[in-house]
């Protein structure tokens, strides 16, 4: 063997060697388990990508579960919120936590759900018979505080002064998006909603895909007003030491973002299951998963002390009724946009 | 029917799964025929079109550029994964960079631009190795006999390659027709493209049957284009060698090649400090990134070796008829459609997993390899095939002896951009998975959780990765190539 041939060969052995360490950490990683109830009863909670990651609020919350109950908890990634029910199909789970007010009536047609327990207090504006809120929050326009004047309706933000500034997300991939696309429809009516969004041209920047591109735009300063949620400042306040970020208030009100969470009438354990939920909306939870969602509490009282008490108070459109798909689709695409 | 027959067969079955387990599945599949899905159709149709002349004109340009480095720097395939970058990293980043950069790139002319722009490494690489496996001595021959560059790539070239351009346009055509964030970013509201309506159909409306219908019809758009674009001519066939003469070389064509990559660099670049704030203050996700590097490495290696052996296999399978105008023109599902495919054969969690990942990139990409370079690299081999057949060779003694010494440096390269590409992957990952299990899906998580600039940070390690991955195959093709070029070299000797 030349020099050549062993020198061509070193980093073959390094690759090899990296994949076979790869493989065996790998193993090993999958099997620990920091929790203390290995025999105990395990629930199968369904959730979204950001739900159960590391920065979210699942690990930490299984952990407390866990210590209290013994019951484990297995989280299975959905990927996002829209591909819940797809997933529900194929992995039977006894908890699905991520449907919106969007998604309800598509979940209740797809499956059949357990009824939630009466006696959980928490916020009756969202109650359902079948689902458990467990984190809501308005849409709303944020903008940093100096950079523009901020918009107050719908019809301020035809005013020239956001001409190019703001960034919004296509109802047709983007659950914020059907949102908006659905607040206008709601409050002007489908004829004039048909004109504004014409009108709203010029003052657009980008229509993209979904949350993430259109706030990555409006945080990387390419966008002055971007369509997000109300609690959306608290992050940059108290992650990014940024107090510049203001949400927006609309005279006419807010449409609301909630999340809930149910218990599939298939489940394996359903006490279990029914345990967890009570244990979402618990107050120290719902602090856990107010900090980490960045979303208002379904318990009022878990707000006291935080900085979600500095965010100003709006009026809810809570009885936005969802209109139908198509209506909203062929609005879009009239709009030109 | 003989052995070569069949693994084409079962190569035929592993590539049309996703829509068999995706059919057996569906209680009913939907076709959308009305005048809107019929209109969006044609609209996809035509920016993948325009899109597509733009980026094969640019790229050839790059790959002249190419060529001109190849001959001057050593080492120099290494700078090939750079110039393909903009293809593995999430297009978010890419976005970011031209926004801000050329604020008037929207509409059509919009998408078009950001799609050349994507695609002209990719465009650039294949054409370099078009023109050293292909033309190279012919070109060595006009140098001696006075021809200008000029008249030599319009008279020799382009007719010489002319199948396996029309190849790569149809490799590129797919990829943008089968686009989504692009056209919706530059787009808007009237940009609406199939992959658009199918995401619409699946995560919004939960219309999964309709899905299906809609990725059936856009697989039969691409085979439609590839079987009217089908390549009469057979190109000119020479030995693969270094291209020696200045008449296919043009510097300038370098910087055509590197100015997505750079722009990309430029994206990446901006918020590193803060994203390194970010990834302080998520101590359980620092701990995580040990892991997450394996995984990402496990599924890129895979990845690559599914491609590289699946690409082996179709050089003993040579395909021909109805085989090669399949593999020409197929294109497979959407990401998130081959997942679930493949979660409704195998939904085994744990190191699986990854298995399942590798297995699932290698049939999104593996069609799209075929057109981008393997078809070129099989065809040129033909004249040899012929002598050997006329000898009396068998189908295995012509894969090993004439075939795999040949093809194995290629295959590695491709199977290098195929782990290359595998670990920038979040969409297809994101359904197989049960939870995060690379840096790519990690990173999309972030860039959806306010965190953009720590995402930035993970993209960072995974190009790192991706790139040495990429090398380690490179080395292997020509280690094994080497190797096994010895042995018959000493066999013949004997």
């Amino acid at each position: 063997m030349n020099g050549r041939t062993i020198l061509r060969l070193t980093p073959l052995v390094i690759a090899g060697l990296a994949v076979v360490t790869a493989v065996f950490y790998l193993a090993r990683h999958s099997k620990q388990h920091p929790g203390i109830a290995a025999n105990g009863p395990t629930i199968q909670v369904l959730s979204y990508s950001g739900f159960i990651a590391a920065w979210g609020p699942g690990p930490e919350l299984a952990k407390r579960f866990e210590n209290r109950t013994g019951i484990r908890i297995e989280f299975r990634d959905a990927g996002d919120a829209g591909l819940l029910m797809k997933k529900l199909e194929l992995f039977p789970s006894d908890v699905v936590i991520g449907l919106d007010e969007i998604s309800l009536e598509a979940a209740r047609a797809a499956s059949q759900w357990r009824e939630t327990p009466k006696d959980l207090s928490i916020d009756s504006r969202w109650a359902q018979p079948d689902f458990v809120a467990f984190d809501w929050a308005p849409m709303a326009f944020i903008y940093r505080e100096g950079e523009i004047e901020p918009p107050t309706s719908l019809q301020d933000l035809l005013h020239e002064r956001f001409r190019g500034t703001i960034t919004l997300m296509d109802p047709r991939t983007s659950a914020p998006g059907l949102q908006f696309a659905n607040w206008v429809l709601d409050e002007l009516g489908a004829e004039q909603a048909g004109v504004f969004l014409k009108a709203l041209k010029p003052n657009v920047h980008s229509v993209s895909s979904g949350w993430t591109a259109a706030y990555g735009l409006f945080t990387k300063r390419q966008a002055k007003l971007a369509l997000s949620y109300l609690t959306s400042p608290v992050y940059h306040w108290t992650q990014d030491n940024d107090a510049s970020y203001r949400a927006a208030v609309f005279k006419t009100g807010h449409p609301v973002h909630v999340e809930y969470a149910g218990v599939p009438a298939t489940c394996q354990q359903c006490a279990a299951a029914e345990q967890f939920l009570r244990f979402l909306v618990e107050a120290q939870t719902q602090k856990l998963i107010m900090n980490k969602n960045v979303m208002f509490p379904v318990v009022p009282s878990a707000i006291d002390g935080s900085d979600f008490q500095k965010l100003p108070r709006v009026e809810l459109r809570t009885n936005l009724k969802m209109d139908t798909r198509e209506a909203i689709f062929a609005l879009w695409q009239q709009s030109d946009l | 029917m003989n052995a070569r027959r069949i693994v084409g067969f079962l190569i035929f079955v592993f590539l049309i799964f996703p829509f068999v387990a995706l059919f057996l599945h569906a209680n009913a599949v939907r076709f959308p025929l009305d005048n809107e899905t019929m209109r969006v159709f044609g609209s996809t149709a035509l920016q993948a079109l325009i899109s597509a002349c733009a980026a094969l004109s640019m790229g050839i340009l790059g790959g002249l550029g190419l060529l001109w480095g190849t001959q001057r720097l050593r080492y120099f395939s290494w700078f090939e994964g750079l110039v393909i970058l903009p293809n593995a990293a999430p297009v978010l980043l890419f976005l970011l960079a031209v926004v801000k950069l050329f604020p008037w790139a929207r509409g059509l002319s919009g998408i078009v631009f950001v799609h050349a722009l994507l695609n002209v490494g990719l465009v650039a690489v294949a054409f370099q190795h078009l023109v050293l496996q292909k033309v190279s001595g012919m070109a060595e021959l006009a140098y001696v006999e006075g021809a200008s560059g000029w008249r030599f790539f319009w008279q020799g070239v382009l007719p010489a390659l002319r199948a396996d351009l029309v190849l790569l346009f149809i490799f590129i055509f797919a990829l943008c027709f089968a686009s989504f964030a692009v056209p919706l970013a530059l787009g808007g509201s009237r940009a609406t493209t199939v992959e658009v309506l199918i995401y619409q159909k699946i995560r919004i409306s939960g219309e999964w049957p309709e899905a299906i219908g809609l990725a059936f019809m856009q697989m039969l758009a691409v085979l439609a284009l590839a079987w009217l674009l089908r390549g009469r001519g057979e190109s000119a066939v020479m030995a693969f060698r270094k291209v020696t003469t200045p008449l296919l070389q043009w510097s300038p064509g370098l910087l055509i090649a590197c100015f997505p990559a750079c722009l990309l660099i430029f994206g990446l670049v901006t918020g590193i400090g803060s994203g390194m704030a970010q990834l302080r203050a998520l101590p359980e996700l620092v701990a995580e990134i040990p892991a997450l590097l394996a995984g990402s490495l496990l599924v890129g290696v895979m990845a690559g070796l599914w491609v590289m052996i699946l690409l082996l296999a179709l050089s003993y399978v040579r395909p021909e008829g109805w085989l090669a105008r399949f593999l020409s023109g197929y294109a497979a599902p959407s990401s998130v459609l081959v997942g679930f495919a493949i979660l409704i054969a195998w939904r085994e969690p744990g190191l699986a997993t990854y298995f399942k990942i590798a297995m699932g990139l290698a049939l999104v990409t593996l069609p799209a390899f075929y057109r981008y370079q393997w078809s070129a690299t099989l065809t040129a081999l033909k004249g040899q095939i012929t002598v050997a057949r006329t000898l009396g060779a068998s189908d295995s003694l012509i894969f090993s002896r004439v075939m795999f010494p040949q093809v194995i440096g290629a295959a590695s390269r491709i199977g290098g951009l195929a782990a290359l590409w595998a670990w920038g992957d979040f969409a297809l990952s994101s359904v197989v998975a049960e939870k995060s299990v690379t840096l790519a899906m990690t990173a999309q998580g972030l860039m959806g959780s306010y965190r953009l600039d720590a995402a930035t940070v993970l993209i960072w390690i995974l190009i790192a990765g991706g790139l040495l991955t990429y090398g380690a195959f490179l080395t292997i093709g020509l280690t094994i190539g080497e190797g096994v070029g010895n042995v018959l070299d000493s066999k013949s000797e004997t």
